[in-house]
């Protein structure tokens, strides 16, 4: 059985919990332990515009928590994927890894820090995935909204294709359903710039939501939930900005996936998402 | 052993020294005119001037310079100095090891070229003229290469036949020229002046042709050929005048043969056959970068999307009007993830082609997209042309290229105006760089700089002193036009015509000599020779004589010291260092090639530095053992300095870096001796910078 | 008009020091991050390109002040592309804590900042959230991490919060 460390990080376990109740009962569905870490904190990365230093020690803190553990990390958001893959790399540095020393801390082996959904697409793979599909999503037109730390920067994570991203679609027609190939597909979901310049963000996040609709997806598929908040929670905002009307739901890729493998709406925290995605359950039950 | 001393027209108060009965001394008034005899196996030690000009006086000898002129009484050292100098020079002679005189006969005066584009072309005629024996091989079944490919050339836009076919008839008129189609070189034996080659000749299929073209019509089999479809028997218009057929692409299904029985057999085996050469000239041309990889600009993936050649020889065809052409500038050029380096004529094929559907189709719009144009000399002009013509020129690096609603758009910033811009567009035309034929380079063991060949054969760049009867032409050398091309190809016909013309070649160049008692065959050198000249033979490391340029950066590098420079070696070097420092010294081991330079030239310009410095030449800072800054250290002197050229400016290319990497092991090892890691400096210091010399040794006098 | 005189020579040494900005000396200025930008995309304000430029010419007031230093959304669009192998985002990333330093912390940061000092995470854990979870099934989580302060004051990051 596949035993990892989770790292929840700040938005997931507080304003995403189907996120991560239905990334935990897809895990114990496909047969993967998820390993909580007590005294896991922020990642780090909101610090990182501030001091870079500082948000890698707290990223290397939560890392070496896991490490402690003996387990490699899996990460529900994309920006903590980054902040934790840059400090796992900062640790192998002998400045770094003598400040962290200095705080008390002890890394005692490496370990890999993945996104959940990266650790499906390489540990569990499309072909087990197919196999452990109860319900397929036949009808579902899906755009997969990958966000940007997901596979980039690629010298970093050296994972799926930072031009041609095809992961997470393979991932979402392993459900049964249609994966979109569409225009801008890599584009920034604007999250980090709405703190800096709401209108900016806004304008970002209706661009895809934009292209969704024209596309007539029945719904985007998110990993992260920064993109999650830009895409759904600020979808109004969109609409009202720029006089449209989507009502466009965002699943989460394991609810998405939770649904296939037969886990029941409540498993997967459906009642929690803000666009209800009544459309996409008439389209599963018929 | 003779010493012999220079009084500079007796301006000079020589020292009186005594030495050994072995030892004889000699006085000069001018030895630069008087030139005595020195025998080649006689060990002389030369106290005089520069050993810059001394060397071309006494060419091969085996002397130890001591420049008692520039480094003791010009400077206004006491002349004690010039006797301990002497001294330490003829102890290091004792022990050093002669330079062997090494001779290689022209045995052959034949010439083999590799490659029947241009460059090829015009080597062969060029040698065959001046009366040399010569075989062209080219590995496709036409010669041509890439000009027979192209419609037109630039700048003026004049089809290729005006260049290449006259070049081929004037080849074809000699009767010294041979010309195999279909061969390749399979392995390459001997050395400057005698080599074996051997070759392969792949069948053609094709015999006693009268080109009727019946085949072509029966041939089931058609492929894209670089954006002009044919099939899998064809023919190209330029020579040998006569169909063959694409393997590669055959399926056998014979009817061909129905059509033309007798003349096409498709079972023909291919030939092997040797041949002997005095000189090889490589002139394998270019191959165009595999733009596919530059993902953001969808070449393979996204329809519309091509290659400048491909554009070029569909529109030549007729298969292509588009009303709207982008042209995107460095498509993976002068990337660090694709090719760091400017191809430099691609700018000009992008011109080219822009020229080519305008000159055709004058209501094409053409957008050129470039971060830079580098429309270089007088190939500005059709530059100023191509705005006059109306194609719109936008500064600034494409992002992507991508499909919007079924439209093929690229999206890129428009530096002048700094505006983003999307642009819709019929076709994207990438014009993208080169690359050579790499595997032709490493059969004939050519060094390369990034991809290309090291300039030094041809243009005698770096070092000249060995020929090794192998050179390039024309764009093997580097991309260039069809002029430079043409221009290159006559520099290296001529370089090796003067070779050629030579019975036998005589150097006598230090170089490394391995003791086989003492060597364990540990392979350590072979990594760091920067000429790739070492290698195993029979389980015994073997240097070879016609690629070692004598840098002595192996020697350093050798555990159980067994590599060794002649007139370098170890343990003369550390006679002359145990000789020469004293206590409170400091001794300044010079690169020959730019930090010795630089004491001489303190003296001319009269700055002035301690008596206490004392100078030793060798040929590398690569070549400087960490025992003999021991020695020094060890002997009393107070500090070492280590001086070499600037980073990349080596003259054996990496010898400098090499240093550098053991002296910071050098400083940490002192440190944990209980010594100052600043007793050891490594300066880069250019051969005129006199003043950084002296300062340098004057701080590290404090 | 760009005034020379404005110029701090030894601004663009102090970003080439800090953690990212070892490549900022190697741009050519071809634009490819400025056109990759999905920011830039839609607010034509901010210029990775223009950023760059600054720094180097070392407008050092001009960047620093600049609102839209802060506009990057560290998407590494840029770094993918530059042909230089820069790693546009970081290096933007550096401007921006170098900024910090010099006391341009925008509030917001400070704000996060602030939070991770009490509590070590951005959003309080409320009671209200446990028994969500609870009911949820999922396991408890802390309600604050001291050891975050402990590495915030460690750095001295701190001191932004005074200015």
């Amino acid at each position: 059985m596949n035993r990892y460390a989770i790292f929840l990080g700040c938005t997931v376990p507080v304003r995403a919990q189907h996120y991560e109740l239905s990334a935990r009962n897809v895990a114990r569905a496909l047969g993967v332990e998820l390993v909580d870490i007590p005294g896991a904190s922020c990642c780090g990365f909101p610090m990182k515009a501030v001091d870079a230093e500082t948000a890698l020690l707290i990223a290397a803190r939560n890392i070496a928590l896991a490490s402690q553990m003996d387990l490699d990390v899996v990460t529900l958001c994309n920006s903590c994927t980054a902040m934790l893959s840059d400090a796992q790399v900062q640790l192998n540095v002998k400045e770094f890894r003598s400040k962290f020393k200095k705080l008390g801390m002890s890394y005692p082996r490496e370990v890999k820090v993945r996104h959940f959904v990266r650790m499906l697409y390489e540990d569990i793979g499309i072909e087990n995935i197919r196999k452990a599909v109860k319900k397929p999503l036949a009808r579902l037109k899906i755009m997969a909204h990958y966000g940007c730390h997901y596979m980039r920067p690629s010298n970093l994570y050296g994972f799926d294709n930072a031009e041609m991203p095809h992961t997470l679609d393979e991932l979402v027609r392993a459900t049964g359903a249609e994966s979109l190939e569409y225009a801008d597909k890599k584009m920034c979901c604007g999250g980090s710039v709405l703190g800096i310049d709401e209108e900016t963000a806004i304008t970002m996040a209706n661009h895809k939501l934009n292209i969704a609709h024209e596309n007539g997806a029945d719904g985007l598929v998110s990993i992260c939930p920064f993109c999650t908040v830009m895409y759904e929670d600020n979808q109004r905002k969109a609409e009202a900005r720029f006089g449209r009307h989507y009502g466009i739901p965002v699943l989460y890729y394991p609810q998405l996936l939770g649904l296939s493998l037969g886990i029941d709406g409540n498993g997967v925290g459906l009642k929690f998402n803000r666009i209800k995605p009544d459309a996409i359950l008439d389209k599963i039950a018929t | 052993m003779r010493v012999l001393m220079c009084n500079c027209h007796n301006s000079l108060k020589l020292p009186k020294l005594k030495l050994g009965p072995d030892v004889k001394v000699e006085e000069f008034d001018d030895l630069c005119k008087t030139k005595p005899e020195i025998a080649p196996d006689e060990k002389v030690v030369i106290a005089a001037c520069s050993p810059n000009l001394l060397e071309g006086l006494f060419p091969g000898t085996n002397a130890e310079f001591v420049n008692i002129l520039e480094h003791v009484f010009l400077i206004g050292h006491r002349p004690e100095k010039a006797e301990q100098m002497i001294n330490a020079a003829v102890a290091k002679m004792e022990k050093t090891r002669p330079v062997k005189t090494k001779f290689f006969q022209i045995s052959s005066r034949k010439a083999l070229v590799i490659g029947g584009g241009i460059a090829g072309i015009e080597v062969t005629a060029q040698l065959s003229k001046n009366g040399i024996e010569t075989t062209l091989i080219e590995k496709t079944p036409f010669l041509g290469g890439t000009v027979a490919k192209l419609d037109r050339l630039y700048p003026e836009g004049t089809p290729y036949s005006h260049t290449l076919m006259p070049l081929i008839n004037t080849m074809q008129s000699q009767k010294n020229a041979v010309s195999l189609c279909n061969t390749e070189i399979t392995k390459v034996s001997g050395r400057v002046g005698d080599y074996k080659i051997e070759l392969v000749t792949r069948p053609r299929g094709v015999q006693e042709c009268i080109n009727c073209g019946k085949c072509i019509d029966v041939c089931p089999v058609e492929i894209d050929d670089a954006g002009k479809s044919r099939k899998a028997i064809y023919y190209v218009p330029t020579y040998p005048d006569m169909y063959a057929i694409d393997f590669a692409a055959c399926t056998r299904c014979g009817e061909c043969v129905k059509v033309c029985p007798g003349r096409i057999d498709l079972n023909e085996q291919e030939k092997v056959s040797e041949i002997a050469a005095g000189a090889v000239i490589v002139a394998t041309g270019l191959l165009w970068y595999d733009v596919s990889r530059v993902e953001e600009y969808g070449y393979g993936r996204l329809d519309g999307v091509m290659k400048t050649l491909e554009f070029e020889r569909a529109v030549a065809a007729g298969t292509l009007r588009p009303k709207k052409v982008a042209i995107i500038y460095c498509a993976g050029s002068r990337d660090s993830k694709h090719l760091p380096y400017c191809s430099k004529i691609c700018c000009l094929l992008g011109l080219k082609e822009a020229k080519l559907i305008i000159d055709r189709y004058p209501d094409v719009q053409v957008y050129v997209a470039a971060m830079d144009m580098r429309s270089y000399g007088t190939f500005e002009y059709l530059y100023n042309t191509l705005r006059e013509k109306g194609v719109s020129f936008i500064k600034g690096k494409p992002s992507e290229v991508f499909r919007w609603n079924g439209k093929l758009a690229v999206r890129t910033e428009d530096l002048f105006t700094n505006e983003l811009m999307e642009i819709e567009v019929d076709n994207v035309v990438l014009s993208s760089g080169f690359v050579p034929d790499v595997e032709t380079f490493s059969k004939l063991k050519i060094n390369l700089t990034v991809d290309f060949p090291v300039l030094y054969e041809n243009a005698g760049l770096s070092n000249t002193e060995l020929p090794r009867g192998i050179f390039t032409a024309g764009a093997a050398t580097f991309p260039g036009g069809v002029a430079e091309t043409l221009i290159d190809a006559r520099k290296a016909s001529h370089s090796a015509l003067s070779l050629l013309a030579q019975k036998e070649i005589e150097t006598k160049i230090n170089q490394a000599v391995v003791d086989e008692d003492l060597c364990s065959v540990c392979r350590m050198c072979i990594g760091t020779c920067p000429y790739g000249a070492i290698s195993v033979v029979e389980d015994k490391i073997k240097i070879n004589e016609e690629l070692c340029m004598g840098c002595g950066i192996c020697s350093v590098t050798c555990p159980a010291y067994a590599s060794q420079l002649e007139g370098w070696n170890h343990e003369g070097l550390r006679e002359q260092i145990r000789e020469l420092a004293q206590q409170g010294d400091i001794v300044a081991i010079l690169c020959r090639w730019s930090a010795y330079n630089a004491t001489e030239r303190a003296a001319q310009d009269k700055l002035g530095y301690p008596g206490n410095v004392k100078i030793i030449r060798v040929p590398c800072t690569g070549a400087v053992d960490p025992s003999h800054i021991m020695l020094a250290l060890n002997n009393g002197a107070k500090g070492v300095l280590i001086g070499g050229c600037y980073p990349h400016a080596c003259h054996y290319a990496r010898g400098n870096f090499r240093a550098k990497a053991r002296e910071q092991i050098l400083k940490l090892n002192l440190e944990s001796l209980g010594m100052a890691g600043n007793q050891v400096r490594l300066e880069w210091i250019g051969k005129d910078e006199a003043h950084k010399f002296v300062e340098i040794v004057q701080e590290m006098n404090k | 008009m760009i005034d020379l005189k404005e110029s701090d020579p030894q601004f663009k040494w102090e970003i080439v020091k800090k953690e990212g900005g070892e490549g900022l000396l190697k741009c050519f200025g071809c634009s490819d991050c400025a056109a990759s930008c999905p920011v830039r995309y839609f607010n034509e304000n901010y210029n990775p390109r223009k950023i760059i430029r600054l720094t180097l010419l070392g407008l050092k007031d001009r960047v620093l002040t600049s609102p839209f230093l802060w506009f990057c959304a560290h998407c590494h669009a840029c770094t993918e592309r530059c042909p230089q192998g820069i790693r546009v985002a970081e290096l933007i990333n550096a401007i921006k804590n170098y900024a910090v330093d010099q006391g341009y912390c925008p509030e917001g940061y400070k704000m996060q900042l602030d939070l991770l000092l009490k509590m070590g995470r951005l959003y309080e854990v409320e009671d209200f959230d446990l028994k969500k979870r609870q009911r949820l099934g999922l396991p408890a989580i802390d309600k604050t991490i001291p050891d975050v302060a402990r590495i915030l004051e460690y750095t001295g990051i701190l001191k932004v919060l005074q200015k």
